[in-house]
């Protein structure tokens, strides 16, 4: 069992946290409502169009997600978890010797199996190209 | 490096199947003339396992750091989800199949063959680490092999239902699981049952009844038990037929050996050399009502289907109940019951889904109102589904018989408060003939609405019916054989 | 008084995380939303594991335990979401109310 801290301590050591909360909300929402009670407020059209960067926008700013962006994520989130893995293992597989080595490099292995799959079926290509579809 | 190779060569099946996987995916990515070999390679691979499993020696043993046991009951278990495996890509004729036209088979030889790899792993699990992540690599391809039929929507349907009652499934198995270790201290099966015959906090005992109560909500999910078996009719209903064969024999397979082993080992102490138990928690109260609740529901609601795969799922779902009664007996004549059933089980099945599947391939349909004059058309194909219907029934001389024997006999055996359960059960086999029965009835005597060509039925396809009928026959003739092989397979790990 | 929290507040915790989750899975509408619930009874189950992990016997297992559940929900979660993804394709709407043509 760790070692419990009693009631003072406790509350000293989370303190310091509470106020740096309070000071980081207050920081943010002090300069909004500041400039909100300060500013005039003179609405025309043309204010309230979408900013785009200094462009004509054309159509309003909730656009639908485009697709291909799944498939990126998708295939990133499955390597990420895969360092969740490799990180403990990269820091431990030395004293566990050339065991713990070669069962690392078969993971990999089976992962980069799954890699070529993906690059394989086109997954990876930014604009999907019919014809390497497979049916 | 010793253990390695121990835990290696006790695991040779799994690796096998492992190997094969990968080495499917390759071909698949590799694409061309190398996917030709696919279908081979996966076959081959789980006949390589299945000599492998034969000819496994050695002491029961925990290999893998304690993660898996290698004990007798495990090597029967997985020889059955082998043979399961094998049996579906033998028998369902993936090139002629009508649903499956135009997909692309690379991933779902791939995803087959991860779901057997899971099922042997879960079948041999011996730690909750171990149980948590087979379930899980059984369900996750399971729900994209549901999936399969992409232009289906159906079948997508099928699929999210089955995902989502399933992770709810799994996510409240898992907190079962963690609540079990916070009360045992470890994450070893045996050690569960070995904490609790030591000193705990008083409480402790309720809290792992909530405990089991919770992770039997996972195993209850992956056989298909009530209340937990809503995802199943519609789940074999949208997916491929061959997918809806293979769920309804191999991960039950599996569920149903995690939940012998977890219930006989985690929830129970051993008393005695022999299978001797005695439960830590009244969890065989708790499995009796979910298995009479199953049986009865499931044959109630078959009744009245018209679906073919529907009927096979609700009937599928019933079949689990009286498995489960082997499971309640907590005794070695349970565990061999739940063994014979489950083989039984595997080979009725099959043939069944095997004639739906080749009387779709043909027709184009799964209502049973299209299954009239099946005897004129095909006699072969009644002939064979006579057989499947007759054993799933339980009718002597067919192999289906033995299952329910075994099991009402073990539960008979408990003592004279449970021949109330062993009566549910028995009415129920006489409810389900009602609809087995009313198949039959479909083939042979209704009359035809129109005049339907003979059906043609696939060289390979005929083959394996043929081959199915007769196993759900002959293995009576040597059933001796049969018996002592579940005999020696009641072994557990010693502790 | 003893203000730290000690086990009983983290199985309270995620106890209320378990049940706030299978909620959300039961009730909403929207597919994604469902799966945010699905996560949620996960971590709710890891927190149990870390928590016992720290508090009882059980030394790291818990831990490791947990890591792997991350993984595994992580893979989970990927193929929901394809599945998703394949039914706002089909029927044009991410809601599963869209998705009732099996009955029986």
């Amino acid at each position: 069992m760790p070692p419990t801290l009693s009631s003072a301590d406790f509350l000293t050591s989370w303190s310091a946290v509470l106020l740096y909360f309070v000071a980081a909300v207050g920081f943010v929402a002090g300069g909004l409502i500041f400039w909100w009670v300060i500013r005039p407020s003179r609405i025309t059209a043309e204010k309230l169009t979408t900013y785009e960067c200094g462009e004509e926008p054309i159509g309003g700013a909730w656009v639908q997600f485009n697709v291909r962006f799944y498939v990126f994520a998708l295939v990133f989130l499955v390597f990420d978890v895969e360092a969740v893995f490799l990180l403990p293992w990269a820091v431990v597989f030395r004293e566990l010797g050339a065991i713990a080595f070669l069962e690392g490099l078969f993971f990999i292995a089976v992962l980069a199996i799954g890699l070529a799959y993906v690059w394989r079926k086109g997954d990876l290509a930014w604009v999907r190209l019919d014809d390497r579809v497979s049916p | 490096m010793d253990a390695l190779l121990e835990s290696l060569a006790r695991t040779v099946p799994e690796a096998i199947v492992c190997l094969g996987l990968l080495l499917v995916v390759v071909l698949d990515s590799a694409g061309g003339a190398a996917r030709r070999a696919i279908g081979p390679i996966s076959v081959l691979s789980l006949l390589l396992a299945l000599v492998a499993l034969s000819r496994e020696t050695g002491a029961p043993v925990a290999s893998w750091s304690g993660m898996i046991a290698s004990d007798p009951l495990s090597a029967l278990l997985r020889a059955l989800i082998l043979l399961g495996t094998l049996l579906v890509l033998l028998s369902f004729d993936l090139g002629r199949s009508r649903e499956l036209k135009g997909l692309g088979l690379g991933e779902f030889h791939a995803l087959l063959l991860a779901v057997a790899f899971a099922c042997l792993l879960l079948a041999s699990a011996n730690d909750l680490v171990m149980v948590y992540l087979a379930l899980e690599m059984v369900s996750i391809p399971s729900y994209v092999l549901v999936a399969y039929l992409k232009r289906d929507p159906r079948s997508n349907e099928a699929a999210l239902k089955y995902l989502l009652f399933g992770a709810a499934s799994s996510g409240t198995m898992l907190y079962g699981l963690s609540l079990v270790y916070g009360i045992a201290g470890t994450t070893s099966i045996a050690g569960v049952s070995a904490a609790m015959a030591g000193s705990l906090p008083a409480g402790s005992s309720f809290g792992l009844w909530l405990a089991a109560l919770l992770v039997f909500a996972g195993f209850g999910f992956k056989v298909a038990a009530v209340p937990f078996h809503f995802w199943c009719p519609d789940a074999y209903e949208g997916a491929p037929t061959p997918v809806a064969a293979f769920l309804s024999v191999v991960p039950k397979t599996a569920g149903f050996a995690v939940m012998m082993r977890f219930c006989f080992e985690a929830l129970s102490l051993q008393r005695g050399g022999a299978l001797a138990l005695v439960e830590i928690v009244d969890w065989p109260q708790l499995l009796m009502w979910i298995s009479v609740a199953t049986m009865t529901l499931g044959n109630v609601a078959a009744l009245t289907q018209t679906n073919m795969k529907r009927l096979l799922a609700y009937s599928s779902i019933a079949h689990a109940g009286y498995v489960m009664m082997g499971v309640v007996a907590m005794s070695e004549d349970g565990g061999r019951g739940v063994l014979v059933y489950l083989f039984t089980y595997v080979l009725m099945n099959l043939g069944a889904f095997g004639v739906v599947a080749a009387i779709h391939a043909s027709e184009g349909s799964f209502d049973l109102r299209d299954y009239a004059g099946l005897h004129r058309r095909s006699p072969l194909l009644a002939l064979a589904m006579a057989t499947f219907l007759l054993s799933l029934m339980g009718l002597p001389p067919f192999v289906g018989f033995f299952g329910k024997l075994y099991v009402f006999g073990a539960i008979i055996a408990r003592g004279p408060e449970f021949y109330w359960y062993a009566g549910v059960g028995a009415v129920n086999a006489a409810v389900a003939a009602f609809y087995y029965f009313r198949v039959m009835r479909a083939m042979v005597i209704d009359p035809e609405t129109g005049t339907a060509p003979a059906l043609s039925l696939g060289g390979r396809e005929a083959l394996a019916l043929c081959a199915l009928a007769a196993l759900n026959v002959l293995p009576t003739l040597a059933w001796g054989r049969v018996d002592e092989w579940t005999r020696a397979a009641m072994v557990l790990l010693p502790r | 008084m003893n203000l730290e929290p000690t086990l009983a507040h983290y199985l309270l915790v995620s106890a209320a995380l378990f049940a706030l989750g299978l909620l959300g899975l039961i009730t909403r509408r929207n597919a994604v939303q469902a799966l945010m619930g699905v996560e949620l009874m996960l971590n709710s189950a890891n927190l149990n594991l870390v928590a016992f992990s720290r508090f009882g016997t059980g030394g790291i297992d818990g831990q490791v335990f947990g890591t792997f559940v991350i993984v595994v929900a992580a893979a989970e979660v990927a193929v929901a979401l394809a599945l998703v993804l394949a039914l706002y394709r089909m029927r044009r709407t991410p809601n599963l109310d869209a998705a009732t043509t099996l009955r029986g």
